[in-house]
């Protein structure tokens, strides 16, 4: 078993929320939509259609569902780990750190403010998705007879709920100013940190994988 | 082709001023491997946003991003280099760097450094669309060969954003060289992929319209590989425009790279219709 940092990039929340999430856990959106969750329904949605559905076709009207869109019931959490391996560069020519893939999503494309969320998920080496406790590694990249024009690298999809132990630390960005230091060629910087006090730090255990900064 | 023009553009600003910032960052980073990491972080931004320029018709700007992503690859010495120097036209830097990895291979005691291995792809279509047909083309040794031996045995592996195997690579470079090949039939797995790429991201209006895609609609990958071809073709009075009339393609890669040429080329037959 793996630890592997991972980042999630949330957008629109006040400072408040991103307290609540220490405290309450970063959940999926089922979860939000049907809240409290019925627990036995787990099984049954964390399946390989839906895990290709969260993937692929997010935005789509789920015939399952009396045709909502996916996303609004999805019980998988989208984060991401940068490029975990530097070998995989030299096979796909592209490298980037976890912040700038989890950035624009937290901001909606660099248009409003947005926080992330430092954590750490659980990763078995190969799939498992229908166990909640492990997360899935979508790092089978460019594989030719299963390619997916939507599968970012590094993309490390979570399940249910990441838990208030596993949440280190929060980063509020602000877009104009992320802007402004890139037009000066300055790796911009979050305009404040806080910290999580129910975090459990992984590294008394082994096998931690760190992000790629 | 739906794509949010306000979306790019502020990409574009993005991935260009980071690519600056992370080459800044590397000049001043000692930490060998930190360095190299903002090495690769800065000349894939450089290599987004000049795709991003091409899809706001700004070629000038493109060029100029493919050659700083192309400097950047070529200090990391990886040969994909050459494939960002091309899409610029940016010949004699290109020819600057060959000549470079020329000697470092002439010269290693060791075959090759296996990292920089699957890499030789990019060398060996460079060497097909550019060296080849020169009348000097330089000691050389068996160095092509070389490669080609070294690459054989990883043909299934999968590179690039596409994935297409370091096998269909080898197929081009040799149908490029050899004019008993069919440079269509090599042509079609990367033009065959991207095609699906295109499709499959362009049928999802939300990521297709905020470019959230590692594949870019403009993939530079793909872009790249026709204008080796287009070179290489050249050199026999054949046009890539005229083979790629023949391949069944969706409107949306049409648009793209009918665009691209046009700007790339700018001569009379970019002005054909495909």
């Amino acid at each position: 078993m793996i630890i592997q940092k991972v980042i999630k990039g949330i957008s629109r929340i006040s400072e408040n929320e991103a307290i609540q999430f220490f405290q309450q856990g970063i959940v999926c959106n089922w979860w939000r939509k049907v809240n409290p969750l019925p627990s036995h329904e787990i099984p049954l949605r964390l399946t390989p259609r839906n895990l290709d559905w969260h993937q692929n076709h997010y935005t789509v009207a789920d015939p399952s569902e009396d045709g909502e869109e996916f996303g609004r019931h999805t019980p998988f959490i989208s984060t991401t780990a940068g490029t975990v391996e530097r070998d995989t560069f030299t096979k796909t020519n592209i490298m980037h750190p976890a912040w700038e893939v989890a950035l624009p999503f937290a901001t909606e494309n660099l248009k409003t403010d947005g926080y992330l969320f430092y954590c750490y998920l659980f990763i078995i080496g190969r799939p498992a998705v229908p166990l909640q406790a492990f997360a899935e590694e979508i790092r089978e990249l460019n594989v030719y007879t299963s390619f997916s024009a939507f599968q970012p690298e590094g993309e490390i999809t979570a399940k249910i709920i990441i838990p208030p132990a596993q949440i280190e630390y929060a980063e509020f960005w602000r877009a104009d100013d992320v802007m402004d230091a890139v037009d000066q060629g300055i790796l911009p910087t979050p305009a404040k940190t806080i910290r999580n006090n129910l975090f459990i730090s992984p590294d008394i255990y082994n096998n931690v994988r760190d992000l790629l900064r | 082709m739906r794509l949010d023009s306000e979306v790019i553009s502020r990409e574009h600003r993005f991935t260009k001023g980071l690519g600056t910032a992370h080459l800044l960052a590397a000049q001043e980073i000692k930490n060998p491997l930190h360095h190299f990491d903002h090495l690769a972080f800065s000349a894939t931004n450089f290599r987004r946003a000049a795709a991003d320029a091409l899809l706001l018709n700004d070629f000038d700007s493109a060029q100029n991003l493919f050659i700083q992503a192309g400097k950047v690859y070529s200090t990391m010495r990886m040969p994909y280099a050459f494939c960002m120097l091309e899409l610029a036209g940016a010949t004699e830097i290109a020819h600057h760097f060959w000549n470079s990895i020329v000697e470092q291979e002439q010269a290693s005691k060791e075959k090759y450094q296996t990292h920089i291995n699957k890499q030789h792809v990019y060398t060996l279509l460079f060497y097909a669309a550019e060296i080849s047909k020169r009348k000097n083309p330089g000691s050389l040794g068996n160095l092509p060969e070389r490669i080609r031996n070294e690459l054989e045995s990883a043909r299934p592996v999968p590179l690039g954003v596409l994935g297409l195997p370091v096998g269909a690579y080898l197929n081009l470079s040799t149908a490029l060289l050899e004019s008993e090949t069919s440079i269509e039939e090599a042509l079609l797995p990367f033009v065959t992929a991207y095609n699906s790429a295109i499709l499959q991201a362009s049928a999802s209006l939300h990521h297709w319209r905020q470019m959230s895609l590692p594949l870019h609609p403009a993939e530079p990958d793909l872009l790249a590989v026709l204008v080796l071809t287009h070179v290489a073709l050249q050199q026999r009075r054949r046009s890539v425009i005229k083979i790629l009339r023949q391949m069944p393609l969706s409107w949306q890669a049409v648009t793209v790279i009918k665009e691209f040429l046009r700007m790339r080329f700018r001569e009379e037959e970019s002005e054909r219709h495909i």
